[in-house]
């Protein structure tokens, strides 16, 4: 599981030059959809792109983390390595933990400059800095467990591309939520919203995911 | 578990139950050798379709097969099957002892095997390096054996950074095969090794097959160039339709059953196959250090289990005159190995040495205490 | 259909029964099933009697409060249907027999249907109660993500793999789905809930006629879930033993190849 970050050495080169970019431009494109002028009256006035922030990020994050786990089996599919993997009898559980975690480090890492480029693009505060750390990390893998099984699901097939969006975005639904709210929490310090509640139900589902993944992945990586 | 259709169902009539009765009457291999391979009626589907339609086939230990056939015959499913990759769909196989019919079981072979197949199995993306270290440590194996692979097939130049993707088709193939030594199979499975290859990479490829046999391996190989595989192996076999069809009965007296008619297997050679190097000049090759023992083939895979269930099934095993030879050969080979015999020029020659044509040679030395990696395989069965 | 031991055609011959293909052509009625169809229309027939016609308009819904009666059920269809599919699902991870695949199957596609009914119906009813049809209502946001995560399901049942391969991936994803469901259900429950109260309360106080009308709805809808269930199962049964069939066509013909080789010939 280790030795899979290997392949992070080399996406990280190749990919990430790609994916950060979407990201980037993603944020930009939102911000040019909602006008950033128009100040809304909630229980305070904020200008409506801060206000809804926290979701745009989260959405970049998921489309980009989708780029990523694509990318991550393509990777596997290129030249029948998925065959060599399994000839090399690595634990099916190994494979599932080192390809998550290798796409965990690379959406982080997509993040943080995510993070910074939604800083300086919607120009929101941060109120919790501890609590956004832990919703970014617990959301984070959360997306890259589910993300990397169902990615599986699809793996080595041409209709991948297609067929993994379908799949995990609905999955996916509660951590986009949990997330959204808890770094909402984070960046406004709102009262309405109990943002580490929020944390620990990504905790959950992470957790979750981290069991079912593992069991499963060996019908998975079975035969294709 | 037994032969299944595609839902898992069985659908030939009667088949073993999987691992409580081993099957006795499968085995009619070489009287005395450990039958490797082990097929009847095999089928197996890709997709809907059954690219092999009831294989017979037996392999036994120490055997060199060519497989011939016209392009879709179903030679390369035939090796997928027997590298526990393609799925049986029906009939009965075995290979290494391991029942193919289990899901379990097939994981343990694919372990044990080593299949060159028309896919690289590499990174574009990774330097062939990197490549070998990755899929060394996927396959739980001593990063250092990677280091005298990639000198033996002449990658440990300017090429071990280069990455794959920027490497010629033969480079490449070169590559995979460098993956395959590393892993030391017990059965290696070659699908077209010779394509694409210049002279000194076939040579090697010979080379590299006479040596894994004289260690004990079992060698099946497909390949179109002809001459120089007929050139290697012990037996022919066409593949058309799907099916095993016959036999070359070249060579051989022709045995009761047609089909199964062989030529002796390369005799488990007192002679000791040199480490095969890339490259013309094998006087080149500066003496590995003693210790490391074959830098190619010959480390034990690690097949306690299967190890023991076939040595058992081994059909009346008499003590072999050659079995001292081979143990005494495989446990020298820290001595023996470098080069034992003045090798000639080419890798052609290499195939008199091999007991095919010429007699074996007298055991180099006599059988060593250390006989590693037979006497772990066979420790359980019978200790020679 | 060949049922030489030697081919890999033939069903089990305990499964045989399933099916009644003895008869010929092959179909998929039987007389216990014509019945069970029989009793779907009658109870259908009565609940639109019922439904439309016998029990009284509500006090504030007036007459939409009769979407009701096909809402409720189809709720409840929709999600013992795929329970049933996750069932199905474990049974053939565990089992390894294809019967179970296919209920599995056949409970999603059902599954699907009765949800996409759900949604319609919801959404109608919303039109006149709320004055919108889509609410960001706990329970319509999380019926739809469920919706949307059973299309993936069929989605992956159609994948172009081995039987065996796709039969295995769609029942671990038959399995996490309905994990998935409660997840999803209880998050966005609760991200609602905090937001704003209950959009409507669980309609509180029932007409006894109204009740049964929902009761009759209720069994209806499980008769006619059950009828198409069984049904569908025997229609991918056949279509399964079509494709042994074929198999078996398939392996006389690719050992046919072997003569136009002339391969087989030269070397004799």
């Amino acid at each position: 599981m280790t030795v899979k970050d290997l392949r992070i050495e080399l996406t990280s080169r190749v990919v990430m030059a790609q994916i950060l970019p979407f990201g980037l431009l993603i944020l930009i494109l939102f911000g040019l959809a909602i006008s950033p002028d128009l100040v809304v009256v909630g229980d305070a006035r904020r200008p409506v792109i801060e206000e809804i922030a926290p979701g745009l990020f989260w959405l970049t994050v998921l489309l980009s983390a989708l780029m990523a786990l694509g990318r991550a089996f393509a990777l596997e599919a290129d030249d029948g390595n998925l065959d060599a993997l399994r000839m090399a009898g690595l634990d099916p559980a190994g494979v599932f933990l080192g390809k998550a975690l290798a796409v965990t480090v690379q959406l982080v890492a997509v993040e943080t400059v995510l993070g910074f480029g939604a800083f300086v693009v919607f120009g929101a505060p941060v109120a919790r800095p501890g609590l956004l750390a832990a919703t970014v990390l617990l959301a984070t893998v959360g997306i890259t467990l589910a993300g990397t099984l169902y990615a599986a699901l699809a793996a080595g097939l041409r209709v991948r591309d297609t067929l993994v969006p379908l799949l995990v975005l609905p999955v996916l639904a509660p951590v986009l939520l949990g997330a959204t709210q808890a770094s909402r929490d984070a960046l406004f310090a709102d009262p309405g919203v109990p943002g580490w509640s929020w944390a620990g139900l990504l905790a959950v589902f992470s957790l979750l995911y981290l069991g079912v993944g593992m069991l499963a992945f060996g019908p998975l990586l079975e035969e294709s | 578990m037994e032969g299944q259709d595609g839902y898992g169902r069985p659908i030939v009539g009667p088949v073993s139950d999987g691992d409580k009765t081993p099957a006795g009457p499968l085995d009619v291999g070489q009287p005395g050798r450990t039958v490797v391979i082990q097929l009847r009626q095999a089928i197996s589907l890709i997709e809907r379709f059954p690219a092999l339609a009831g294989v017979d086939l037996t392999v036994s230990e120490g055997e060199i097969v060519l497989l011939r056939g016209p392009n879709g015959a179903g030679k390369s499913t035939l090796l997928r099957l027997c590298a526990g990759l393609a799925p049986l769909n029906g009939g009965r196989g075995e290979v290494l002892g391991h029942d193919l019919s289990s899901r379990r079981e097939r994981r343990e072979l694919r372990r044990q095997t080593g299949l060159l197949a028309h896919a690289t199995f590499l990174y574009d993306e990774l330097t062939v390096e990197e490549n070998l270290m990755f899929w060394a440590r996927a396959n739980r194996l001593d990063e250092a054996s990677v280091e005298p692979v990639l000198d033996r097939l002449a990658l440990a130049n300017r090429l071990r950074h280069v990455r794959v993707a920027n490497l010629s088709a033969g480079q490449r193939r070169r590559a995979s095969l460098a993956v395959l030594v590393c892993r030391r199979p017990r059965l290696w499975l070659l699908d077209e090794p010779h394509a694409g290859l210049d002279v000194n990479g076939r040579d090697f490829v010979d080379g590299l097959i006479k040596h894994a046999v004289a260690f004990g391996g079992t060698v099946l190989l497909a390949s179109h160039d002809f001459d120089r595989a007929a050139e290697i192996a012990t037996r022919t076999v066409i593949v058309a339709g799907g099916q095993v069809q016959e036999t070359d009965p070249a060579g051989l007296g022709g045995s009761p059953e047609g089909r199964m008619a062989r030529r002796p297997p390369v005799a488990p050679a007192p002679y000791v196959a040199p480490p095969p190097r890339w490259g013309h000049e094998p006087d080149d090759s500066p003496p590995p250090d003693p210790g490391a023992g074959s830098p190619l083939v010959g480390r034990p895979p690690r097949v306690e289990a299967a190890g023991s269930r076939l040595g058992g099934r081994a059909t009346a095993d008499p003590p072999r005159p050659s079995r001292a030879a081979i143990d005494g050969a495989a446990g020298n080979e820290a001595v023996a190995d470098p080069a034992p015999e003045p090798a000639p020029a080419d890798g052609e020659g290499d195939g008199s040495g091999t007991g095919r044509s010429g007699p074996p040679q007298p055991p180099a030395v006599g059988a060593g205490p250390g006989s590693r990696w037979r006497g772990r395989r066979r420790a359980p069965a019978e200790s020679g | 259909m060949s049922t030489t031991a030697a081919e890999p055609t033939g069903a089990e011959p305990g499964d045989k029964p399933l099916v009644a293909s003895a008869v010929n052509p092959p179909h998929t009625g039987s007389v216990a099933t014509r019945r069970l169809g029989v009793a779907a229309i009658v109870l259908l027939a009565l609940t639109l009697l019922f439904g439309l016609v016998l029990s009284p308009p509500e006090v504030s819904q007036r007459d939409a409060v009769r979407l009701m009666y096909l809402h409720l059920p189809s709720i409840a269809v929709t999600y013992l249907a795929f329970l049933t599919t996750a069932v199905g699902s474990a049974l053939y991870l565990r089992k390894g027999s294809v019967y179970w695949d296919l209920v599995a199957g056949a409970a999603a596609e059902i599954g699907v249907l009765f949800c996409s009914f759900v949604l319609v119906t919801g959404s109608l009813w919303g039109k006149p109660t709320w004055g919108v049809y889509w609410q960001w209502d706990a329970r319509l946001t999380s019926t739809t993500v469920l919706f949307v995560m059973y299309l993936g399901y069929l989605a992956v049942r159609r994948l172009e793999l081995p039987p065996e391969v796709r039969s295995r991936r769609a029942a671990v994803l038959g399995i996490v789905s309905f994990g998935n469901v409660i997840i999803v259900h209880y998050s966005v429950k609760w991200w609602r809930g905090l937001h704003q109260g209950q959009t409507f309360g669980a309609d509180t106080k029932m007409d006894g006629l109204m009740l049964f009308t929902v009761f009759l709805g209720l069994m209806s809808f499980l008769v006619l879930a059950a009828w198409l269930l069984i049904h569908r199962f025997r229609v991918s049964w056949l279509a399964r033993e079509v494709e042994q069939v074929g198999l078996a066509q398939a392996l006389a013909e690719r050992r046919a190849e072997t003569d136009a080789t002339g391969l087989v010939g030269r070397s004799r």
